[in-house]
C-alpha cells in the first residue's frame, strides 16, 4: 500500500518548500526498507554515524546531520519508493544517482514513451510544458550521411556508441507537436523517440517532471499535487511487473530432512518474444547491431553474454542479466519479413524482462513491441 | 526451438523421464498419475560378498506400495564407431550385465532411500528398466532385445524429435503401467524445452562446467564482489534455476562443487585461491566487476575453451 508521499514528508517537516525526488527503485532481493536504505547509505557516506535512521513498519527514514532526508516506501516484494529531499541547496542528488546504478540488484524503474506521454493529460492546452527528446544519430547517419562506400567500415564502429541528438524546448502545450512536426522529419519523430520528459503544472499548483527513469521531481508548488504523479507511476510500474509475472519461471521445493530438495511443482517459463518494425530494410546491420547489443556487454548495458551460433542474419546467443541473474537464451529469426527476437528464459524474473525490455526499446532505434508468448510453429 | 543445444542427451533422457514422474494429476505425468513417485540420482547400495557397496543408477521410482524401479539411461557411446556387429552385440551384453547387478539393490537401502521422501514401503521387488534413445535403439535392436531378455530388464526408448515414449521388452509388474505403453507414451511436459534438471551425475561435464563458472560469475557482477567463500557457492547454485543438485544431499553437493571448483581453477582459469584466507577464492581477473566488455570476454573463451560454441 502507498502511503502519500506528501503526508511522509509534512510528518517530517512542516514548512517544507523545495525540490523532491521520488525514485521507483526495482530490487531482485526482498528486502526490508531499512536493508534497502542501509545499503545505499554507507556506499554514500563513509562514515555512517553522521546518519540517523528511523522505522515505521513499511517506511525507513535516514537524516543526514538534519540537512537530507531519504524516505523509502516498500511497496511490494520488488518494488520500493525512495523518497529524497534536502533542506540546504547543496545537493547530493547526482551522487545519490551514480550509487543507486552501483548496486546491481537494484535498478531504476522504467516509463516507456508511451507511458510517459499519458503525462501530458495533466496540463491544460495552454500550459506551458518541457519537451525533452532525443533522437538517436544512428539511423540519422545511416539515413543522410552520404559516406564513401570505402569509408564506410571506418564509421561502421562509431554508430555503434549510444549517442544523442536532443531538442529540449519550452511551449505550449498545443503548440509542442505541432512544433516538432514541422521543423523535424516525420521519419524522425514518428521513429526515433529515446527520451521524453514533460512539466506540469497540474493537478494542484505544482511543478512536475517526470523521465524515462521513472523518477518524479518536484519542482515547487504543493506536494499533495505531486501524489497523483506519483502513484500514477507506481501503478504503472506494478501493472507492467504483474504482466511480466506469467513469463518468469517457477519450480518449487520441498527442503528434506537430509538438506536435499525435492522438485514439488513446476512450471517452466514459456518462451516469448519482441517484434521489430524497420522503416528501410537494411536487415544485416540490424541483426549484427541486436546481436552486439545482446552479447557485448558496455558500460550502461545491464548485461552480456556470448553468441551460439550464426547462419545468415539469424543467430542465437545466451544472455545474462545480473540485477536478477537472468539466463536467457535468445534466438532472432524472420517470419516473413518481420525481425523477431525469441526469449526462451532458463531462469528469469519481471525485474529481468523489464530491464531486457527497456534496452531493446531505448538501444534499438525502430520500435520494439513485446509480443508475449511464443507459440512454435 | 535450440534450447537443448545446451543440454546433453543423457540430460535430456533422463529429464523426459522424471517428466512422466512428476506432477500428479497433470495430465502428461502419467505415471505419476498411477501413484508412482520417482526422483533422480540416489545413492544405494548393493550386497557384495560380506559388505555392501554403492551404486548409483540414473533414476529411482517406486509405487508407494512394494514396486521399486531402477531406471538407468544408456547412450552407449562411441559406438557408431564400430563397424563390427560381433563387438556392438559384446558391448550391449557387457552394459546389460553392468545393470543386473543393480539386482542386488540392497531392500534396506531403497526403504531408507523413499522413508526420507515420506514413503514407507513394505516389501521391495525390484523392477530394472534400460531408457535409450530411439534411434540407437532401432538399429541395434536384435542385440538389445537378446540382452535385455536375458537378464530380465525392460527396455524403453524415447524419440526426441516425435516426442514419443515406447517399450521394446520386458513387462511391468504393474498391469496398469503395462497398458499406457499402448499405443505409444505422448511426452509433453518437457514442451518448451526447459529442464526439470540440468545437472546430474552423467551430466557433460563441459556443460557443467560452464553453466557453473557463468552462475558463479553472474553472482559475484551482482554483489560486485571479487572473492568467494566455498561455503557460499551452494547457495549459489541452488539460487539459479532450475537448482543445481538440489536432489543431492549436502555433502554429495559438496563433493561436486569442489570439482568443479577444480576445473574453473585449473582449466578454466577463472578463479584462485586466495590469500586472505583458506577456502576462499578470488577472481584471477578482478577487472570483470569494473569493466562490462570483460564479463563477455570471459564467458567466450571458457566457452570456446569447452568447445560449447565454434
Amino acid at each position: 500500500m502507498l502511503i502519500a508521499p506528501s503526508k511522509l514528508i509534512e510528518s517530517e517537516d512542516q514548512s517544507f518548500k523545495g525540490q523532491c525526488y521520488y525514485y521507483t527503485l526495482l530490487s531482485s532481493r526482498n528486502l526490508q526498507p531499512s536493508q534497502v536504505l542501509t545499503e545505499i547509505c554507507s556506499k554514500l557516506f563513509q562514515d555512517l554515524k553522521k546518519v540517523r535512521f528511523q522505522e515505521e513498519g513499511d517506511v525507513s527514514i535516514a537524516i543526514m546531520e538534519n540537512k537530507y532526508y531519504f524516505i523509502i516506501q516498500k511497496i511490494d516484494s520488488t518494488l520500493n519508493l525512495l523518497i529524497y529531499y534536502n533542506l540546504t541547496s547543496e545537493s547530493i542528488k547526482q551522487l545519490l544517482e551514480n550509487t543507486i546504478v552501483k548496486i546491481k540488484w537494484l535498478s531504476f524503474g522504467w516509463m516507456s514513451p508511451q507511458e510517459l506521454d499519458h503525462f501530458e493529460g495533466y496540463s491544460d492546452d495552454f500550459d506551458v510544458i518541457n519537451l525533452y527528446t532525443s533522437f538517436n544519430p544512428y539511423y540519422l547517419q545511416k539515413k543522410f550521411a552520404k559516406i564513401q562506400p570505402e569509408l564506410q567500415s571506418r564509421y561502421q564502429e562509431r554508430w555503434y556508441k549510444p549517442r544523442a541528438i536532443e531538442v529540449n524546448i519550452r511551449i505550449p502545450k498545443i503548440d509542442a507537436h505541432e512544433f516538432l512536426k514541422r521543423y523535424f522529419p516525420k521519419k524522425i519523430t514518428e521513429t526515433v523517440k529515446l527520451k521524453f520528459k514533460a512539466k506540469f503544472s497540474n493537478p494542484g499548483e505544482a511543478s512536475i517532471v517526470v523521465d524515462q527513469d521513472a523518477k518524479v521531481i518536484h519542482e515547487r508548488g504543493e506536494l499533495k499535487a505531486t501524489d497523483k504523479i506519483v502513484s500514477d507511476v507506481i501503478q504503472k510500474t506494478q501493472s507492467r511487473i504483474s504482466e511480466y509475472l506469467k513469463y518468469s519461471t517457477s519450480r518449487e521445493y520441498t527442503k528434506l530432512d537430509d538438506g536435499s530438495f525435492d522438485l514439488s511443482d513446476y512450471s517452466p517459463s514459456r518462451p516469448f518474444y519482441y517484434s521489430f518494425k524497420l522503416p528501410d530494410g537494411d536487415m544485416d546491420e540490424f541483426s549484427v547491431k541486436l546481436e552486439n547489443l545482446l552479447t557485448v556487454s558496455r558500460k550502461n548495458i545491464p548485461m552480456y553474454g556470448i553468441r551460439l551460433s550464426r547462419k545468415g542474419r539469424d543467430f542465437s546467443c545466451l544472455s545474462y542479466l545480473p540485477v536478477d541473474r537472468s539466463e536467457l537464451q535468445i534466438s532472432y529469426i524472420e517470419d516473413s519479413g518481420t525481425p523477431r527476437l525469441i526469449v526462451d528464459p532458463l531462469k528469469t524474473t519481471p525485474l529481468g524482462i523489464l530491464m531486457l525490455t527497456r534496452t531493446l526499446s531505448e538501444r534499438m532505434t525502430w520500435s520494439t513491441e513485446f509480443c508475449g508468448f511464443y507459440e512454435e510453429a | 526451438m535450440k534450447k537443448l543445444d545446451l543440454v546433453d542427451l543423457h540430460t535430456q533422457l533422463l529429464n523426459w523421464t522424471y517428466s512422466l514422474y512428476l506432477n500428479k494429476f497433470r495430465s502428461h505425468a502419467l505415471i505419476a498419475n498411477l501413484g508412482y513417485f520417482g526422483s533422480p540420482d540416489p545413492t544405494l547400495e548393493i550386497q557384495k560378498g560380506t559388505g555392501t557397496k554403492e551404486v548409483t543408477p540414473d533414476f529411482i521410482a517406486t509405487d508407494k506400495k512394494e514396486i521399486v524401479q531402477i531406471l538407468d539411461i544408456k547412450g552407449f557411446d562411441g559406438m557408431i564407431e564400430w563397424s563390427n556387429d560381433d563387438d556392438i552385440t559384446l558391448k550391449i551384453e557387457e552394459e546389460f550385465q553392468k545393470i543386473s547387478e543393480y539386482k542386488n539393490i540392497t531392500s534396506a537401502s531403497t526403504k531408507s532411500y523413499f522413508s526420507k521422501h515420506g514413503i514407507h514401503l513394505d516389501s521391495n521387488t525390484l523392477e530394472l528398466i534400460v531408457v535409450m534413445e530411439f534411434g540407437l535403439y532401432s538399429r541395434y535392436f536384435d542385440a538389445i532385445n537378446k540382452a535385455a531378455k536375458k537378464h530380465g530388464v525392460i527396455v524403453w526408448s524415447i524419440d526426441i524429435t516425435q516426442k514419443r515414449l515406447r517399450k521394446h521388452a520386458g513387462h511391468h509388474l504393474d498391469k496398469k503401467l503395462d497398458s499406457i505403453f499402448d499405443p505409444d507414451v505422448v511426452l509433453s511436459i518437457y514442451p518448451w524445452f526447459q529442464p526439470l534438471v540440468l545437472f546430474t551425475r552423467q551430466t557433460n561435464m563441459h556443460l557443467k562446467i560452464f553453466y557453473f563458472t557463468s552462475n558463479l560469475i553472474s553472482a559475484l557482477v551482482q554483489d560486485s564482489k571479487s572473492t568467494i567463500r566455498f561455503e557460499e557457492i551452494d547457495k549459489i547454485m541452488i539460487d539459479s534455476d532450475p537448482p543445481k543438485f538440489a536432489h543431492l544431499i549436502p555433502e554429495d553437493r559438496s563433493r561436486e562443487w569442489k570439482a568443479l571448483l577444480y576445473e574453473a581453477i585449473k582449466h578454466a582459469k577463472i578463479l584462485k585461491p586466495s590469500d586472505i584466507g583458506p577456502d576462499i577464492y578470488e577472481l584471477e581477473n578482478a577487472a570483470i566487476l569494473e569493466n562490462p566488455y570483460s564479463q563477455h570476454k570471459l564467458l567466450d573463451d571458457l566457452a570456446k575453451e569447452l568447445r560449447i560454441v565454434k
